[in-house]
């Protein structure tokens, strides 16, 4: 390994190796879109690099790494689905890092692409036929090997169950369910992803030692770990029913609920949006970055007459302003006060302001103005996680007034937006007393 | 699920190494290119493919793989490391990759001018493809400087590049 290369050579060498080993930041992805921009050798030599990258990966790739791949045949009619890896979401994240590292990580090291055979009794995954009678319901892990009802499945982290009806099971890395029936998964411990295709008849029932989830079509993950159960659901409504006392929930989307020992069973709503003014007595609004401005009647504070009043933001703060069109449209004062932010990069975004202690509604604002699906935040207030996912998927534009009750207890009101790895930003806070 | 289905599968699995390069070169991380992989498998699985012209295949299939790409970054809230006329400057140079090397013709020859790398070339070669070792995980088990590590693979790539070219053209005149 001798010899020199022109600084700009090594340079391209180094982004272009780490963009394909997945460990460029967003600086250095950036600083190679721009030398692929600039010199289109550059990117010639990227695209073959990156080709020839795929062609050694399979010439010397471990066994294990490589396609196990099930290819229907003539004689055995393909009526299934692939299967798919699932895919690692913010919400996943989050169910996580509540569990033993031994259990977590949805990524095991066999890179095998599987195509399902579901045994000649699932529909096609267009709907047109459903070939013969469910006996066997449906998988197929690497190479094509079904699993019949009643089998034991256990997830490596790739597996997908699919039954007739193209309802998919993804299993964790851990998790062990039991295929019951096409309309029954016993989850003995691990996690499940659900995506239910809408049914008409007999609910899918996904089945826990504490709980069972029933559906009508949506998609949701239930986890079981450490003698507990938490649903969260993305879409539709899921009914939850605590196995030691039958309590029921119907659990809507974007909204989770556990049974645990000690814990209440309830609904926990991911976020709280609301479009009309609070009715509570206004104490004080901030606009971010932004002049005085007057939202529902209320005149804010600037930022500068927040911070002479006690504010406190995080040393060095960046600051944004935009011309984003707020969806829906609203009333100049407000798209102003939208249009200004305070955020940081890879840091968490803390704000303080002096509150007589009691009890207070906090409205919290928020709009997507960089980019579609930017970010995923988490508030808390007092210390307390009031939201998750907040934004999450946003379109440019999109914007949130988010409610809360709080107590203060200490002459200050703490307001934290979080954002691992992503932009925490925001827009504008109010405060009313209760 | 039609014949021609059932070769849309086979050709896209036949095509599944260089695919997952050209998805890798979008998203970056190895793991996300697998999911994205598998996502452009259901597609092909839900709506098959274009039956008319299977010298249209792999474009096709890069399409729905940079779409699926695009669609798995914005979904985890990364931020898409290339615009659309870069990404299409890409594909175009990807193009004409595929065609001067044929991915089987490029593959066999590939394998012939492995045997003719140096043992040290054989031994980075082998850290990283064999053992999926990163830059840096080579450059600490060597105690080189991680740039040094990713230039020498950069000139075994083009040594690696010429080779098989050559190897291509020569096949191509004796056929020829």
């Amino acid at each position: 390994m001798s010899g020199e290369l022109p600084a700009l050579e090594e340079r391209f060498a180094t982004l272009a190796f780490r963009q394909l080993e997945g460990l460029a930041t967003p600086a250095e992805r950036a600083e190679l879109a721009l030398l692929l921009r600039q010199d289109v050798a550059f990117l010639a030599r990227f695209a073959h690099l990156a080709r020839q990258h795929g062609l050694l990966s399979e010439l010397l790739g471990v066994p294990g790494a490589s396609p196990a791949v099930a290819v229907p045949t003539p004689a055995e009619p393909p009526i299934g689905g692939a299967t798919q890896v699932l895919r690692r979401s913010s919400r996943r994240v989050r169910v996580f890092r509540r569990r033993p590292a031994s259990q977590v990580g949805w990524m095991a090291a066999a890179a095998a692409v599987m195509l399902l055979v579901l045994g000649g009794v699932i529909a096609t995954w267009d709907g047109r036929a459903v070939v013969g009678h469910l006996e066997s319901t449906a998988v197929v892990r690497a190479p094509s090997t079904p699993v019949r009802a009643g089998d034991r499945v256990d997830g490596s982290g790739r597996e997908y169950v699919v039954l007739r009806d193209g309802s998919r099971i993804g299993l964790s890395t851990g998790t062990t369910i039991t295929v019951a029936s096409a309309d029954r998964i016993m989850l003995t411990t691990g996690m499940v992803l659900v995506e239910a295709a809408p049914r008409s008849a007999a609910a899918l029932v996904v089945e826990t030692p504490q709980a069972l989830a029933r559906v009508l079509g949506t998609r949701f993950t239930v986890v079981a770990v450490d003698g507990r159960t938490q649903l969260d659901v993305d879409e539709g409504l899921v009914r939850f029913v605590r196995r030691s006392d039958n309590a029921t929930l119907d659990v809507p989307a974007a909204a989770w609920a556990e049974v645990a020992a000690g814990k209440p069973f309830v609904i926990h709503h991911r976020t709280t949006a609301v479009t009309t003014p609070v009715a509570d007595p206004f104490v004080a609004g901030v606009n971010l970055n932004g002049g005085a401005v007057t939202i529902d009647g209320n005149r804010w504070w600037s930022q500068r007459e927040a911070v002479d009043n006690g504010l406190v933001l995080p040393p060095a703060v960046l600051v944004t302003a935009t011309a984003v069109t707020p969806t829906p449209a609203v009333e100049r004062p407000l798209a102003t006060m939208l249009n200004t932010a305070v955020h940081r990069i890879d840091q968490d975004l803390p704000l303080s302001l002096p509150l007589a202690d009691g009890a207070y509604t906090v409205e919290v604002w928020l709009m997507e103005n960089f980019a579609p699906g930017h970010r995923s935040l988490t508030i808390t207030l007092e210390g307390a996680v009031v939201a998750r996912r907040v934004q999450d998927g946003d379109a440019i534009g999109v914007w949130h007034r988010l409610r809360y009750p709080v107590e203060v207890r200490d002459g200050r009101l703490d307001l934290v937006i979080g954002a691992t790895g992503e932009q925490a930003h925001l827009m504008g806070f109010s405060v009313h007393r209760r | 699920m039609s014949t021609d289905h059932d070769q849309a599968i086979k050709a896209l699995m036949a095509e599944r190494a260089p695919l997952l390069g050209y998805i890798r070169a979008i998203v970056g991380d190895p793991h996300l290119a697998e999911d994205i992989f598998q996502d452009v498998v259901l597609v092909v699985v839900k709506k098959g493919a274009p039956a008319d012209d299977a010298a249209r295949f792999p474009a096709w299939i890069r399409t729905v793989a940079r779409y699926e790409a695009l669609g798995a970054l914005r979904k985890r809230h990364q931020q898409v490391p290339f615009d659309d006329a870069l990404l299409d400057a890409f594909d175009a140079q990807w193009a004409a990759c595929e065609e001067a090397e044929p991915h089987r013709p490029a593959v066999e020859a590939l394998r012939a001018c492995l045997e003719r790398l140096s043992p040290t070339s054989r031994k980075l070669v082998a850290a990283k493809y064999e053992r999926s070792q990163s830059g840096e995980q080579i450059a600490a088990e060597i105690g080189r400087p991680v740039n040094t590590v990713y230039v020498a693979l950069t000139r075994i790539h083009k040594a690696l590049a010429d080779c098989v070219r050559g190897r291509l053209a020569r096949g191509a005149a004796d056929v020829g």
